[in-house]
């Protein structure tokens, strides 16, 4: 009787058993497969050692393949490489979006009219107008998705929502001086020039003049896609009217500190981030276009700017 | 607050590059890995991570969520691994100079050894070696089935879709170069010793 039985298994020959092997020692077959299999196996050692052999080279991969070595640091020259990458590919373009977002609505619209074409009879008369309208209603939707989210909104609305920066405390002495400068480094206080003081042109005379104060709202130091302007004179010595001593700069915290604009010496900070901040969170992809806005900023000579001039010019 | 995969991708979505960070660091070490492994080349391996995470970034609005960001992920580093050593062929170039050799990471394990069995040690760092360079010498479609399979952890499923294959081309495959592989490591597999 066990030698009919045998012989019916072994029916099942080695090569049909083979294909099963690697699903057999994954264990990914189906339980009437690996049944066929274990069967097979009872009676047949060269499958049995087969069985085995290949069981134990996937444990030795498994087990001994060495993954490739990377320090951190790679990593960490990596995403700073990446982000420089994406920077300079700049955001995708309009059209991709568009394209993509008209090209699922309408995906999404024939499945739903492929689906209910059977039970709605008034669609399959009226396909061809329905389906128009739709197109053309989602087209709307999605084109003035994208607009709101490209066009900025006008400068008034940030200049009403600006307002004047608060201030708590007034500094005079050559201490309290210091003590902006180091401020400023982190991030935390700002200076600017007194109301109706004398223009620009004049700074660095009028430098023990200025006034300085330190804000009641502390800027954040989450200061990506933050703006502070900052107007410097660097050099006392340098004649007060030479535009080319005065910079207005855009700065993340670390910038600052490579370029080491504050030496001494008069500058002006605004609270920009305050606001823009705000704005970037409802509207991220400005974060791009206000990076432009600040290279144009760079670029203005000789100009203090109060906050609602500042958002005047960036146009945000 | 830590933001959600989900979330993450919602925001990436949105334009909000912010939310790529997070990502890059999540999956940098798999995509990482999976490049070396395919490329064995320090250079490409680099070219094709940042040339995947760029093209998650770019093509963030085509992934659907029914499928699973990992596997989107391994997809796109897969097919752009599978570029740069298509490309490389195409340039006639040798897959791995001496100079570009990969080091591999020995691990904690083996310095653990060490300590304990010098000549335990020494079977197994060969051992490692073998295996190694075994897995690196199989071909590059057997190579990618056994590093998502075997290294990676994949289902046959998520390869054959990452793969653009079926799942009976991915059994196949790796039933295939499990017996190549079983072929090269004979002296370890025959052994009786249990490593």
């Amino acid at each position: 009787m066990k030698k009919v039985e045998a012989e019916k298994v072994m029916k099942l020959k080695c090569n049909a058993i083979q294909r099963f092997i690697s699903d057999y020692i994954d264990d990914t077959l189906s339980t009437k497969d690996t049944g066929k299999v274990e069967e097979h196996l009872r009676f047949c050692q060269t499958c049995r050692h087969e069985v085995a052999a290949l069981r134990k080279t996937r444990d030795l991969v498994i087990g001994y393949y060495v993954e490739p070595k990377v320090s951190e640091n790679y990593y960490h020259q990596f995403e700073v490489e990446l982000h420089r990458c994406i920077e300079s590919k700049g955001p995708i373009p309009l059209y991709e979006r568009l394209k993509t977002s008209v090209g699922q609505f309408t995906w999404s619209f024939l499945t739903r009219v492929r689906q209910s074409f059977g039970r709605y009879s008034f669609i399959s008369k009226n396909l061809l107008p329905l389906g128009t309208l739709f197109l053309l209603i989602v087209t709307g939707i999605v084109a003035t998705h994208i607009y709101k989210q490209d066009v900025p909104l006008h400068s008034d609305q940030f200049s009403q929502r600006a307002g004047k920066p608060v201030i708590v405390q007034e500094l005079n002495t050559d201490h309290d001086k210091s003590e902006v400068l180091q401020g400023i480094y982190n991030g935390y206080i700002t200076k600017r020039k007194a109301p109706g003081e004398a223009s620009s042109t004049n700074l660095a005379a009028d430098a023990e003049n200025v006034g300085y104060w330190k804000l009641a709202e502390p800027l954040t130091t989450e200061t990506e896609g933050h703006i502070i302007v900052m107007h410097i004179s660097n050099d006392r010595s340098v004649p007060s009217d030479d535009a080319n001593s005065e910079l207005i700069v855009y700065a993340q915290p670390d910038i600052l500190s490579n370029k080491s604009p504050l030496q001494d010496d008069v500058y002006a900070a605004f609270p920009l981030e305050l606001h823009v901040a705000h704005y970037l969170e409802q509207y991220p992809r400005q974060y791009r276009k206000s990076l432009q806005v600040v290279d144009e900023m760079m670029n203005v000579p000789s100009e203090i700017l109060t906050i609602s001039e500042s958002y005047e010019f960036s146009k945000l | 607050m830590e933001r959600t995969e989900a979330l993450l991708i919602d925001n990436l979505r949105e334009g909000d590059e912010t939310a790529l960070s997070p990502l890059v660091d999540k999956y940098k070490r798999m995509v990482h890995r999976l490049a070396l492994q395919i490329t064995k080349n320090h250079e490409d391996a680099n070219d094709v991570m940042q040339e995947t995470f760029i093209k998650v970034y770019q093509s963030i609005h085509t992934f659907r969520q029914e499928a699973a960001f990992e596997t989107w992920v391994y997809r796109i580093a897969v097919n752009e691994a599978l570029n740069f050593v298509k490309r490389r062929e195409r340039r006639r170039e040798t897959p791995l100079s001496s100079a570009q050799e990969i080091d591999y990471d020995p691990s904690v394990r083996q310095k653990a050894e060490m300590v304990n069995d010098p000549q335990i040690h020494a079977e197994k760092a060969e051992l490692r070696h073998w295996v190694t360079k075994a897995v690196n010498s199989l071909s590059l479609k057997h190579r990618i089935v056994v590093i998502l399979h075997e290294l990676e952890g994949l289902t046959h499923a998520e390869i054959a879709s990452i793969l653009n294959c079926s799942e009976g081309t991915v059994r196949s495959r790796l039933h295939y170069a499990r017996k190549q592989l079983r072929t090269l490591l004979k002296p370890y597999v025959d052994a009786n010793t249990n490593f």
